[in-house]
């Protein structure tokens, strides 16, 4: 009787042991995942929202004070010279042109002067009040996109934080993000390379082989969601990578298939360009602005001169292209690091001949003395 | 006749082995100095002179396209003042009476339309509010350096930021070339600057050693005792014993026979002395004497007890192992003395073994090492600190790099502060968003100056902060270099800590 109790007791102990073993498999699968390779854009995305949220939070109410008092401002200042305008003319009984034109000038003058400090408060040509929840820069959208730049170290300025918690709240936040950032792009590049390599490897045959080879079982997607998640498990990568090789077949190796240079670079080019052709078209700029921005978001190095969104007030319209310009750089960056990751191989492979052959041409030279000194001495 | 031959072969073999100074001929010469004259050029100096030339050759083009414009903006805008003003004459002129309010609405028009045309010009024209008569321009030659810095840095302020067409596709190529030359020039510098600080860095360390290595030396001359002691008792069984001579012994001596190594038990020695037993099994592993003997000698201290020796010891054995084969000096002072007593030797025999051999037989080392061994040893702290420093190498420690840093951020954040009447946060602020490559734009060095009385003051803010600029950089590049291993070694060990890597 005491046996079977104490078996049953070891049981229901060995039950709620694995209940809470499971559970923290079940959170290490979860962080394993949203680490790899999938799981990373979500939190990158997840990253961002917060960020948008956060900052939103902050500047918005901050912003919004600070233009309502520039539009205060600039009513004030409106009125005031209209009011000084109307005495100087009523002070002339007659009127002769350069008398007023001189004084009426130092106070349109100094009118121009309060509407530069009011643009430099947040002025933006928005009159009414009642207009500024509509247009204001730190509307969700706009805050995500802020959020974004300050991850990617794009940087662009014309939303920038006023408030002091705004500015330590941005410190922080980059900190985190960018490593981040930066595993996000050396993940997704590495998965992009060897499925384009995979392709290109495929097109490559099938353009050689005239078609005689049948379509193998193996899919990219299969091949490179088994390498998902990519940290945890090296061995079972490289038992892809030969799988992969195998896959192609004895004729070709898989390490003499580098994709060419200027391949890389007409995708990034292309890139460039359809982006260029896409937000001229939406943002009523021309082509050179919109290759000059797209070249210049993509880059890092980020201006914010030209933004998608600044010269369109409607609400819609203003969401539609934050969101499309946000994604537009996740994907662009992603496709960039994968360029390079392709390129890397094929560039250090070419400095390194070069490398050997001026090598060569010096020791050459210098070879044929050793060989005349040593000549006598055998 | 042996002799001379194998003399012969021995010169033959040392000409080919060192460089010759080639004699009479120039093309060789010439080759020389070409791979020299393009190895300088793609040093670091040679990469940072490069930088330098890009940069200010970027501000000169930059300045001639841009500066233009500016001042076309500042004619445009008095034009639009004039045109208000003529439209108000005109209202003025045309209502023959004046009720103010009619004319106050006309106006107010005119002065709205004047508004708008200047809030154009501010946000889409980068009209700065100066004057045409005003002699600073945002695009001098200081601005157009910075601009051009930042561009090739892509920090991309964007408070100055190119108008003209020209200007923008030039700012396109000028960065295709110039951001990968940047970032070459900066791994190159901070590679540099990190085996340099790396360098000093042990150094500081070794000297602190140098004091606890000597007692530790002074510590060990008992444990020869100790060990003997052991191996007496342990009488049947053959034992290798360990001592650790004076180093005066080691100057002349002829090189010992090879030692016949022996099975050990490693269970019975003290800790210390079978980490150096490690260590010397290592070095005779390396000099591939008895290869498989000594192999097995380092698998029986490798696997009979894991407790002595953990990871660490490993790691630094098998890097102690590692820079073994780099060179060829002794790594070590304690040389391992082997001595294969018969079961019946009495002790004292031993002893007197031991005292006749007396402890300074060596491991054979390849002919041409040995001399070069003894006189290392002869030389005690130094070499010591050599293998102080090969066994561990000393990392600068990632706090310290962090503290640097922060430092240098905190410089920047005062001196700023300082001169743009900005707080503290403002400084720090700018400081990290431009080190960080970020770059908003919204706080940068030199705005002030237009309100300062002297517009050169202005210039030279901008030359300094485009030095703080690259300087901050290539710290930044510097301490990436030396806290790589560490961060990747220490992220490695958190997944698999998770549970991330099975590894």
């Amino acid at each position: 009787m005491e046996r079977k109790r104490s078996s049953r007791h070891r049981q229901r102990y060995r039950k709620r042991k694995t209940t809470c073993d499971k559970i923290k498999d079940f959170i290490r699968e979860f962080i394993a995942f949203m680490f790899s390779n999938v799981g990373i854009i979500g939190l990158v995305v997840g990253y961002t929202i917060c960020g948008a949220f956060m900052f939103q939070a902050i500047e918005g109410t901050e912003a919004s004070d600070d233009r309502e008092e520039a539009i205060k401002d600039i009513h004030s200042a409106r009125s005031k010279t209209r009011d000084r305008l109307w005495e100087i003319t009523q002070k002339f009984n007659v009127l002769e042109e350069e008398a007023w034109r001189e004084q009426a000038a130092s106070e349109v003058l100094k009118f121009q002067m309060e509407v530069i400090d009011a643009i430099n408060k947040g002025y933006d040509g928005v009159d009414d009040v009642k207009d500024l929840s509509e247009t204001s820069q730190w509307s969700f959208s706009g805050a995500f996109l802020y959020s974004l730049t300050v991850i990617t170290t794009i940087g662009y300025g014309n939303v920038a934080p006023k408030t002091e918690w705004g500015k330590v709240a941005t410190i922080f936040y980059a900190i985190i993000g960018m490593p981040l950032f930066l595993l996000y792009l050396s993940n997704i590049g590495d998965i992009l390379a060897k499925s384009f390599k995979w392709s290109y490897a495929k097109c490559c045959l099938c353009r050689g082989c005239g078609g005689n080879r049948d379509s193998r079982s193996v899919s990219p997607e299969n091949s490179v969601a088994v390498q998902v998640p990519e940290i945890i498990d090296e061995t079972d990568e490289q038992y892809e990578e030969s799988h992969i090789e195998s896959t192609l077949g004895d004729s070709v190796k898989d390490d003499t298939i580098t994709v060419p240079v200027t391949l890389c670079l007409a995708i990034m080019v292309g890139y460039v360009c359809g982006g260029a052709i896409l937000f001229s078209k939406w943002e009523d700029w021309d082509f050179l602005d919109g290759s000059y921005f797209c070249f210049i978001s993509l880059s890092t190095i980020g201006f914010g001169d030209i933004v998608p969104g600044d010269q369109i007030y409607a609400s819609k319209g203003l969401d539609m292209s934050f969101i499309f310009c946000s994604m537009y750089l996740m994907l662009g960056m992603a496709i960039i690091a994968m360029c390079f990751n392709l390129m890397q191989e094929e560039v250090i492979h070419k400095f390194r001949s070069c490398v050997k052959a001026v090598k060569n041409c010096c020791s050459c030279s210098g070879a044929r003395d050793d060989d005349v000194d040593t000549a006598p001495i055998e | 006749m042996a002799s001379s031959s194998s003399q012969r072969s021995c010169q033959q073999q040392q000409r080919h082995g060192k460089k010759q100074p080639s004699t009479g001929c120039t093309s060789s010469r010439v080759c020389r100095c070409v791979r020299v004259f393009f190895g300088h050029l793609f040093s670091n100096l040679g990469l940072f002179a490069i930088v330098v030339g890009y940069v200010l050759l970027g501000a000169l083009m930059f300045e001639n396209l841009e500066a233009e414009f500016e001042l076309q903006q500042r004619g445009n805008i008095k034009r639009y003042r004039d045109d208000c003003l003529k439209e108000l004459w005109q209202i003025t002129e045309r209502l023959n009476v004046l009720y103010e309010q009619n004319w106050t609405q006309l106006v107010h028009e005119q002065l709205r339309r004047f508004e708008t045309n200047v809030v154009a010009a501010a946000k889409l024209e980068g009209y700065d509010g100066k004057d045409l008569l005003d002699s600073e321009r945002q695009w001098s030659f200081s601005g157009a350096l910075l601009y051009s810095v930042t561009v090739i840095t892509t920090i991309g302020y964007g408070n100055l930021a190119p108008k003209t067409p020209a200007g923008k596709i030039l700012t396109i190529i000028y960065a295709v070339f110039g951001v990968p030359l940047m970032l070459l020039c900066l791994s190159n510098l901070g590679h540099l600057l990190a085996n340099t600080i790396q360098f000093a860095y042990s150094h500081v360390c070794c000297s602190r050693q140098r004091g606890r290595s000597a007692s530790r030396r002074r510590r060990h001359t008992p444990c020869r005792h100790v060990v003997n002691a052991q191996c007496t008792e342990e009488g049947i069984s053959p034992t290798a014993i360990l001592t650790i001579p004076p180093p005066e012994q080691f100057k002349k001596r002829p090189p010992p026979p090879p030692p016949r190594l022996t099975p050990l038990k490693p269970k019975l020695l003290a800790q210390d002395v079978r980490q150096l037993l490690v260590e010397c099994a290592e070095y005779t592993a390396a000099q591939a004497v008895e290869s498989a003997a000594s192999h097995q000698v380092l698998h029986d201290l490798r696997h009979t007890d894991h407790t002595a020796l953990d990871d660490e010891d490993l790691d630094s054995a098998s890097r102690y192992h590692s820079s073994l084969e780099r060179n060829a000096n002794t790594p070590t002072k304690q040389p391992l003395i082997q001595c294969s007593p018969p079961a019946s030797v009495p002790s004292t025999t031993m002893s007197s073994l031991q005292q006749r051999q007396s402890c300074s037989m060596e491991l054979p080392a390849p002919g041409s090492a040995c001399s070069s061994d003894t006189s290392e040893r002869s030389r005690s702290s130094s070499s010591s600190c050599e293998a102080e420093s090969n066994n561990k190498r000393r990392r600068v420690p990632v706090t310290l790099v962090l503290v640097i840093l922060s430092g240098y951020i905190c410089l920047g954040a005062t001196v700023f502060a300082a001169w743009e009447d900005w707080s503290l946060l403002d400084g720090a602020y700018f400081c990290f968003i431009t080190l960080s490559t970020i770059g908003f734009g919204d706080l940068v060095p030199g705005k002030s100056f237009q309100r300062a009385a002297n517009p050169d003051g202005g210039q030279i803010q901008l030359v300094v902060c485009c030095a703080y600029l690259l300087v901050g950089l290539v710290l930044i590049a510097t301490a990436f270099s030396l806290v790589q291993e560490e961060v990747v070694l220490k992220c490695t060990k958190a997944a698999r800590w998770i549970g991330i890597s099975t590894k």
